[in-house]
């Protein structure tokens, strides 16, 4: 057990996440060894549903597993699933999709939440009220959300069109979710509407950690509300939307559930996310070693994103911290 | 921030933090994209009677504590809206001492149901016994080795006490890979009261039931209507029409011959037709994803005449009907040329005993009680459910109940089923419904619809 401990600090070391540089003297070290042992649970659990699942999947992707004939060989293929991701023009295509979809959402969540954000922050009659009606779009199981915008979307009994034919903007109903170019736009619209609570909360806990004496020195300086807004508030506020934005950015990535009940990936492919698309390769094209591979480009795809969103926004943030 | 001595021996950076958090949010993404436990409604329901409407979580029926020597068998079932099932569960487990089933619905659509045997199958997991199987499942299922045949139990002489063409959809390389537990079929149903005031007869050609839509369309009543949706529910309609003009998805050696000829386009632009250009079959109904979205609209009264399966008509019979008996009837459906009637999807469903169960053999018994005749007829008289078996229409008791059960029959004589092969739910998925749900959305024309509908089974077929 002590070895095996040993071993994942080791590699926990190696990754970062637990710095191993620089210790010195018995208090730092007993110190050290307390946060180790308060962080094994968190990290034996990791351990157990995330990365024994993942070398299983990276291992599967290597195999041509197809669960479509009893005691089909699975042979070793290597890299041959890779090679044919490069080559498959639906995985791209969802690829877009998703890239759509994540890029217009989250900038308008980004938007949306912001201002959110702002309003509810000050202090006013009712706040608590508003501020928990916010969060209902949120709070609803995504399942429940995405077939309650199936209905307002609806051709003959939606509410969407009702409201459109009364204002006298279409004379004819629109079936939304049949129609390709409006389709796409429709789910982003409903995954806007629920996820930018998410967003809202996130920025309103950061703007509650901006001392107030930064705004009255801003103000003693003579600094106009927009100025306080863009010297004070966004940079402080820089590191809360760099999680912000990370969060939302990877459940953009791995959206399943709404484009599964809203419209499930139609018309044609044109709102099959990549998750999507890996499920129903695993489901029913029953193809485990195709689909682990799939699931793995999703989990590169997220890194990345990680990746990037650390090196682009994380490191102005520490310097200005400096 | 200097004082807090166990922050700096840690050394946990917000940089490091959110790596660390990004990686492991990252490998619960592959987790849950590997791992499988699906949820979510939507998707295909194939057969409205067990796909049926979204709604609260599955009912099950109560769950039976196996007492002295019974053995209790798990039956992973679809949703029956109808709520009949776990009545007949009931009766079962009173009647039956030994044997008591332990019923549990998955999901709201077929496709749960599917993905989540699935899930189990291949895990080799034992917690299925029994496992009711929509069409396409059967040779899937006996393929990937997670049913066993079920010919034990139902003798030559007892098998030919089934619809051929039903037992022939669940035979696979010449075994029975599960017993047609009930049938189902499509019927064109019709609102008997306008026709006859129009002096018009049922429909038996595709002309007569677009003129007779025509006739009888007004702005509050559409003419015709029937699944078009982007799913089974809506390829199957476009397969008739397929057959209807003398073609087919593959031959009886699964080669592709679904963009020979030119039945898989004419097929496709009259349904196309119907819908924008004699405009007798609402737009709508390219968001119809279950079969009772067409029953509605016609109990509702706002359709003269819809295509739908024959398990639907129990809902002509509620008391929130819009249309009565005697208003309405059921006739076979029409075809090109009216000789005979248009041929019909096997839409019917079956019991099959998993691979991985350790009580098999109480497993098959219980499905062949279940499928017997007697609760067959119980099932059709109580629940409105089809059977399996021509001598349960002989019943006087269900003729006098049923009127259209002779129609019914009628049809059951002229079902297709769709390909027998395990490379179906594929083929459904990523090439006949995709192309098709472009094609009705008028993204692409018929012409490329079945073009890329044959490259791309040809490809999954070659695939393996």
């Amino acid at each position: 057990m002590a070895t095996t401990t040993g071993r994942l600090t080791a590699r926990l070391g190696a990754v970062g996440l637990l710095g191993t540089r620089r210790r010195r003297g018995a208090q730092e070290r007993a110190d050290a060894r307390l946060g180790m042992l308060l962080a094994a649970p968190a990290v034996v659990t990791i351990f157990l549903i995330a990365v024994i699942p993942l070398a299983q999947t990276i291992q599967d992707s290597l195999f041509q597993i197809s669960l479509k004939f009893e005691n089909a060989p699975r042979p070793f293929v290597g890299l041959d699933n890779y090679q044919l991701v490069l080559g498959d023009e639906s995985w791209f295509n969802s690829l877009r999709i998703t890239g759509l979809v994540a890029g217009a959402s989250v900038a308008a969540e980004l938007v949306l939440g912001m201002v959110i954000a702002l309003l509810i922050n000050r202090s006013f009659r009712g706040r608590g009220i508003v501020r928990a009606s916010v969060l209902v779009p949120w709070a609803l199981t995504t399942v429940v959300s995405a077939k309650m915008w199936a209905w307002i979307y609806d051709g003959r009994y939606g509410v969407f069109n009702d409201l459109l034919m009364r204002l006298g903007v279409i004379d004819q109903p629109i079936i939304f979710l049949v129609r390709p170019e409006v389709t796409i736009w429709a789910m982003i619209a409903a995954e806007i509407w629920k996820t930018t609570p998410f967003m809202a909360l996130l920025l309103l806990a950061g703007l509650q950690l901006i001392p107030h004496e930064l705004y009255e020195a801003a103000a003693l300086d003579g600094a106009s509300r927009w100025q306080a807004l863009w010297r004070v508030t966004l940079p402080m506020l820089k590191p809360t939307i760099l999680v912000a934005l990370l969060f939302r950015t990877i459940d953009a990535v791995r959206m399943f559930d709404l484009p599964r009940v809203l419209t499930n990936g139609g018309p044609g492919k044109s709102t099959e996310t990549v998750v999507l698309y890996t499920y129903n390769t695993f489901f029913t094209a029953l193809n485990f070693g195709y689909g682990s591979t799939l699931a793995v480009m999703i989990f590169l795809i997220v890194v990345f994103v990680s990746f990037i969103y650390i090196k682009v926004l994380g490191a102005p943030t520490q310097g200005a911290r400096r | 921030m200097s004082d807090n001595r166990l922050w700096q021996g840690a050394r946990l950076s917000r940089r490091s933090l959110l790596k660390g958090l990004a990686m492991s949010a990252s490998a619960g993404l592959l987790v849950a994209c590997g791992g499988g436990g699906a949820s979510g409604g939507g998707g295909a329901a194939t057969t409205p009677a067990a796909g049926a409407a979204a709604g609260s979580a599955a009912t099950a029926a109560p769950a039976v504590q196996s007492t002295g020597t019974a053995t209790t068998v798990v039956w992973f079932a679809g949703r029956d809206t109808t709520g009949y099932t776990p009545k007949q569960v009931e009766a079962f487990n009173t009647a039956n001492k030994n044997i008591q089933i332990d019923y549990q619905e998955q999901g709201a659509t077929t496709q749960d149901l599917h993905d989540k045997f699935v899930t189990v199958a291949g895990a080799k997991d034992s917690s299925v016994d029994i496992v009711s199987m929509d069409v396409p499942y059967v040779p899937e299922f006996a393929a990937a080795g997670w049913t066993i045949p079920v010919d034990e139990i139902l003798p030559k002489d007892e098998q030919a006490k089934f619809f051929p063409g039903t037992l022939h959809g669940a035979t696979y390389e010449g075994k029975l890979g599960g017993v047609p537990w009930f049938n189902n079929g499509p019927g064109l149903y019709f609102r008997k009261d306008l026709l006859d005031a129009k002096g018009l007869k049922a429909p038996k050609t595709y002309d007569e039931l677009l003129n007779a839509a025509k006739m009888l369309q007004t702005p509050d009543i559409a003419g015709f209507a029937m699944q078009l949706v982007q799913g089974e529910g809506g390829i199957i309609n476009w397969m008739e029409y397929l057959w209807g003009y003398g073609g087919d998805l593959v031959d009886d050696k699964l080669n592709v011959v679904v963009d020979q000829g030119t039945a898989g386009v004419d097929g496709m632009q009259k349904i196309l037709d119907f819908v924008y250009k004699d405009k007798i079959l609402p737009e709508a109904a390219l968001q119809f994803k279950l079969g009772a979205d067409v029953m509605n609209l016609f109990r509702g009264g706002k359709a003269a005449m819809i295509r739908l399966w024959f398990s639907n008509a129990g809902d002509l019979y509620k008391d929130d009907s819009a249309i009565k008996p005697g208003q309405w009837d059921v006739a076979p459906l029409p075809s090109k040329d009216g000789a005979k009637p248009g041929p019909g999807c096997l839409g019917d469903w079956n019991l099959g005993v998993s691979k991985f169960s350790t009580k098999q053999k109480e497993a098959l018994e219980a499905v062949r009680i279940l499928t017997g005749f007697e609760f067959q007829r119980m099932r059709f008289l109580d629940g409105g459910f089809l059977p399996s078996r021509p001598a349960v229409f002989d019943d006087p008791e269900i003729q006098k109940k049923y009127p259209y059960s002779k129609a019914a029959q009628a049809s059951f004589d002229n079902l297709k089923p769709r390909p027998v092969t395990p490379f179906y739910p594929d083929i459904s998925a990523n090439a006949i419904q995709p192309t098709f749900g472009q094609a009705m959305a008028r993204q692409i024309t018929p012409e490329q619809a079945i073009k890329q509908m044959g490259d791309k089974m040809r490809q999954i077929l070659k695939k393996g």
